[in-house]
């Protein structure tokens, strides 16, 4: 156990609430606030030549949503779909992605106070990702992504061209 | 606008569900929903239909101001000015018609005194036209002026670096007009302030393009040009043909499709290194879509597989297919973030059986490949 655990009759700092999820055999947590909801997983439908992270999209009622690979921003290697495995769809000004990842856990408030800032656990790789990690809690550490980040760089496949597009209505009226 | 796309897309759900349950009395209620959605469908479109003469109304102030500043003696003639189009797409065609018109009244018609040594009245005209034709609009714009001349195009493709010499010899006159839509392409020596800066003709075709439209060019040395621009009527709905590779489908636009037919081996030969298959004494260019779209099948044998024929501009392919589910009109959905951009797609759209289709882009796809 960590010496960084205040109890919480004692602590009267604030508090992040964040939706606990497992990628392979890690804890990570993802402030409530981003996540809009979190799904089963049904048919993810395969986008080809979309970029390697983006493992394609699903209908959330109506809605195109992009689910990305979650595993392959943290170097983990891309692991299966199984009963447990669940979708969080978070959101940015109006832009939705989904995480796939391997168990959601449950809703927890965090000290604000415990989280440590990466580098503060002397890994220089500097994951953009990771917000910061805590260790107060009983399982051990949670790694806090910042779900924004996610939502950074477009698809590399894509030239600007979408404009290009359609069908041109070639010179012979075809019906 | 969009409730009504969602509703098109539950109805082509249900459509689906009547042919599985082959349930009398479900059958005709929904044949009834089909009905009402259509006309909803189509009373909604109306309320949104505008005449093409909003964006007409301004052009005889455009080429009065313009020809009087030119000293240019030009009669403007306007038709189908009633026709009606979508109110999005009038907006976005207001630009693109500007830019054509100044155009027109800059390069194409010539001063009076040229004009009247060419054996032509001092007076230039220039036409512009909006008609319906199915569930296209074509508007034409065209001028008696001077045309234009491919060699020199052809010429100027060449010194501006755009094209080498065989290539440019190789093009045909309608190849060497849409030679002025690329970017930074400009025949003008001068700049006046009115046009031939070399940018504005690429904006346009990329306007034009991006309302799913095309535009043509045809033009005659010392006779005149006309410009033809052919958008779809609504920009919501777009019918499309869906077809299967691999485990999934995908929806091509109708308007590029031409025809479908069997594949048939016998029927197809391969010159220098790529597949053509023989139709009506032409050979057409083979693209296997389950190379693009699902390898792990690329291998499979090619029987029942089908060959459909579809335009990308100028040029004629055949895109090979596992399967052709059919014709059905779908809702154009952004692909979620991350992935816009992706070269290849126009969107993506929930079939009939609620599962998600990709609609191709075709130029994009040719781009990418």
């Amino acid at each position: 156990m960590s010496s960084a655990i205040i109890d919480d009759q004692e602590y009267d700092g604030s508090y992040v609430r964040c939706v606990l999820f497992r990628l392979d055999t890690e804890n990570y947590g993802v402030n409530v606030q981003n996540v809009r909801e979190v799904l089963r997983v049904n048919e993810i439908r395969p986008v080809p030549g979309a970029p390697f992270d983006v493992l394609g999209v699903i209908n959330v009622r109506g809605v195109i949503v992009s689910v990305l690979d979650t595993r392959q921003f943290f170097k983990l290697y891309t692991g299966s779909i199984t009963d447990l495995s669940r979708i969080i769809i978070v959101e940015q000004q109006g832009q939705t992605l989904g995480l796939l990842v391997d168990e959601v856990k449950e809703v927890r408030d965090i000290q604000e106070e415990s989280i440590d800032a990466i580098s503060a656990i002397g890994d220089d790789s500097n994951n953009r990702m990771i917000q910061g990690v805590t260790h107060a809690s009983a399982e051990g550490v949670i790694i806090i992504i910042d779900s924004e980040k996610f939502f950074d760089g477009q698809a590399s496949g894509g030239g600007g061209h979408a404009g290009d597009s359609g069908a041109s209505a070639g010179d012979d009226d075809l019906f | 606008m969009n409730l009504v796309g969602e509703l098109v897309l539950v109805r082509n759900r249900l459509l689906n569900l009547r042919t599985a349950l082959q349930n009398e009395e479900v059958s005709a209620v929904v044949a009834n929903l089909d009905h009402v959605t259509m006309d909803l469908q189509a009373s909604v479109m109306k309320t949104r239909m505008q005449p093409v003469k909003k964006v007409f109304s301004r052009f005889p102030r455009v080429v009065r101001d313009l020809a009087r500043k030119l000293g240019k003696e030009i009669e403007l003639e306007m038709q189908g000015e009633e026709t009606d189009l979508d109110k999005n797409l009038v907006e976005a065609l207001a630009d693109p018609l500007v830019h054509l018109v100044r155009n027109a009244v800059d390069h194409g018609v010539e001063d009076p005194d040229t004009r009247e040594r060419a054996g032509k009245s001092r007076v230039g005209k220039l036409i512009l036209a909006a008609q319906q034709e199915g569930d296209h609009i074509l508007l034409t714009i065209t001028d008696d002026g001077k045309g234009m001349d491919p060699d020199l195009l052809r010429r100027k493709a060449v010194e501006k670096g755009l094209l080498d010499e065989t290539a440019a010899a190789q093009l045909d006159d309608k190849s060497a007009f849409e030679l002025i839509l690329l970017p930074g392409f400009s025949t003008k020596t001068e700049i006046s302030d009115v046009s031939g800066r070399g940018v504005g003709m690429d904006v346009v075709k990329i306007t034009i393009n991006k309302l799913n439209g095309g535009i043509d060019i045809h033009s005659v040395l010392g006779e005149g040009t006309t410009f033809n621009i052919r958008v779809p009527l609504t920009l919501a709905i777009l019918p499309t043909l869906m077809v299967g590779v691999g485990a999934y489908n995908y929806a091509i636009p109708l308007t590029a499709v031409q025809e479908i037919f069997d594949y048939d081996a016998s029927q197809s030969n391969k010159i220098d290194g790529r597949m053509m298959v023989r139709l009506r004494s032409r050979s057409i260019p083979l693209y296997f879509m389950r190379e693009w779209l699902s390898p792990s099948t690329h291998g499979d044998s090619l029987e029942h597989c089908k060959v459909v024929i579809v335009n990308i501009g100028a040029a004629v392919i055949g895109l090979i297919v596992d399967h052709v589910r059919g014709q059905e009109e779908v809702v154009i959905k952004p692909l979620g973030a991350k992935l816009q951009g992706a070269q290849g797609y126009a969107g993506a759209t929930i079939t009939g059986d609620g599962r998600i289709a990709l609609i191709l882009d075709l130029p994009g796809m040719m781009n990418r490949f």
